[in-house]
């Protein structure tokens, strides 16, 4: 039932909108007109730089999720300790009522990004660079989101229960820092394979490109070569895992949150 | 039912003692709490709603201790605090705390167009003024199916035809009140309303709230006093119909203490 007010919420949010989608677009836009150029003329080599660029834009545009849930649970950390307690909401019912709605914003900004990647790359390319696997893209848009509210609501019910509230900002940038953090090494400098099928993050984005690429993406990232490829079946049941492992945490701290003045997360 | 058994509330680093030995018992009835700024009075209301740590004592609400109550809807407040779950404007905030109370959303946007406020359900309710704020808070609190309403300073900037308006439907309301506040005007329209008064954390009382127009208070210890207090700033005697300063004759508990100190 809170699911749905916390959905209309953020759909009326001009920050989501803002950063989550026009500043992830103007990415988009730098990636098809700017960054896409001296590429050997085949489909191939255009298809893949747009479903990296999908992948790192798509990870990116659900972390920014993350703030907003991290403020907004910031916000309510006295109301949710009172709401548990005097009204008929469960940690249960919080903690999948905001899975489900943060699901479908995750869904709905991947089916953006998966748009406007195709649209803005096959008019420079001259190619059209259809998306393989699109209802792949929609279920990690979803995973994506629910993935970000689970680590946003343990990072901030952490900080304020245990390590304070005088770091909240940098806090809720956590799952930002860390998406930018995996997400660029993994397409510029290379990492390695454990940290590639191990890290939640490089497995969101790396599903991402294997939907819109629709084969296995090569760790070199070069399309005719023949050497190792990462494998999205396993990248899908660690993410799975992950989930699964982040919803259990999430589930015990926030039924112990602890009521604290937000004055205390004052900078200055 | 509320029961608060000798609690203790201490806040910050220097552990500074906010409630001292605090116990009021509330059965079937409605009480007022009357004190000056600082002396613990919303500290009260927030140990009861679970929103700040009690060090020492035990809360029990409808005879369920508050360390392990789930789900118990009998309990309203107005602190604007508990109302701060999502960003939202004041009628979904309504919808959304009348669904989580099983409420009838209805009877609470009743209340807010018989108190003229119907022109800020759009707005968020940091975007309302303190008093259509306080007032938002206080017409949530008091739904039909609240058993056990805790109302911090209901009165606070609110004008005085709302003010009117809302103490009677504080006295028609049947729940049980626990109500802050530091002003007395209000007092002697509560007739058959307990009073207690909150000085540096500790609890005196209990009195007749409509009779506060025959009770004095007296710097030291007067003969026939009613009522002791001891505090940081010297020792106070309340007695009846006659003594230094009548205390329905001051406006609020700071110009009160101010003119018999």
């Amino acid at each position: 039932m809170i699911g749905k007010y916390f959905l209309k919420s953020m759909l009326k949010n001009p920050n989501l909108w803002g950063w989550g989608v026009l500043f992830m677009l103007f990415w988009i836009f730098m990636g098809a007109f700017v960054f896409t150029s001296n590429f050997p003329n085949h489909e191939i080599y255009f298809k893949l730089n747009a479903a990296i660029w999908f992948g790192l834009i798509g990870l990116i545009s659900a972390s920014t999720l993350s703030t907003s849930i991290s403020y907004s649970i910031y916000y309510g950390n006295s109301s949710l300790a009172y709401a548990f307690r005097f009204t008929t909401l469960k940690p249960s019912g919080y903690i999948s009522g905001f899975m489900l709605s943060t699901g479908i914003i995750g869904g709905v900004l991947s089916g953006i990004m998966l748009t406007m990647t195709f649209v803005l790359f096959s008019y420079t390319s001259g190619y059209l660079l259809t998306p393989s696997l699109p209802y792949i893209s929609i279920l990690a848009g979803i995973a994506a989101g629910v993935f970000m509210f689970l680590l946003a609501s343990i990072i901030i019910v952490v900080f304020n229960n245990y390590l304070g509230l005088r770091n909240v900002s940098f806090a809720s940038f956590i799952p930002m820092i860390l998406t930018y953090l995996f997400g660029f090494t993994q397409f510029n400098v290379g990492l390695p394979s454990y940290i590639i099928y191990g890290s939640p993050f490089t497995d969101i984005s790396d599903i991402f490109v294997w939907s819109y690429y629709g084969h296995r993406v090569p760790l070199t990232l070069e399309p005719l070569n023949n050497g190792i490829h990462i494998n999205p079946e396993i990248q899908m049941v660690i993410l799975t895992i992950w989930i699964l492992i982040l919803m259990a945490c999430s589930f015990l701290l926030i039924r112990r949150i602890k009521p604290k003045s937000i004055e205390e997360g004052r900078q200055v | 039912m509320l029961e608060v058994h000798n609690i203790n509330v201490r806040y910050g680093k220097s552990r500074k003692q906010a409630l001292n030995d605090v116990s009021i018992s509330v059965n079937g009835e409605k009480v007022a709490i009357v004190g000056p700024n600082g002396s613990g009075k919303t500290t009260l209301l927030k140990a009861i709603t679970g929103l700040t740590n009690v060090y020492s004592g035990n809360i029990t609400v409808f005879g369920r201790n508050l360390t392990t109550i789930m789900n118990e809807l009998r309990i309203s407040t107005n602190l604007p605090d508990v109302y701060r779950l999502l960003r939202m404007n004041t009628a979904d905030t309504i919808r959304l705390y009348s669904e989580l109370k099983m409420q009838d959303p209805e009877e609470i946007l009743g209340f807010i167009e018989e108190m003229d406020l119907s022109d800020t359900l759009e707005k968020m309710l940091y975007e309302l003024s303190t008093g259509q704020q306080k007032m938002i808070c206080n017409l949530m609190s008091l739904s039909s199916s609240s058993k056990l309403i805790l109302l911090d300073e209901p009165f606070e900037s609110i004008d005085l035809r709302r003010r009117i308006k809302l103490t009677d439907m504080l006295i028609k309301h049947p729940a049980e009140i626990v109500m802050n506040t530091h002003e007395f005007d209000v007092l002697t329209k509560l007739k058959g309303w307990g009073l207690y008064f909150i000085i540096e954390g500790r609890l005196f009382g209990k009195f007749e709230a409509s009779e506060v127009k025959n009770l004095f208070i007296n710097k030291g210890v007067v003969p026939n006093n009613i009522s002791v207090m001891e505090t940081g700033f010297g020792t106070f005697s309340i007695s009846r119909d006659q003594g230094e300063v009548s205390i329905s004759a001051a406006r609020n508990f700071n110009s009160l203490l101010n003119e018999v100190t």
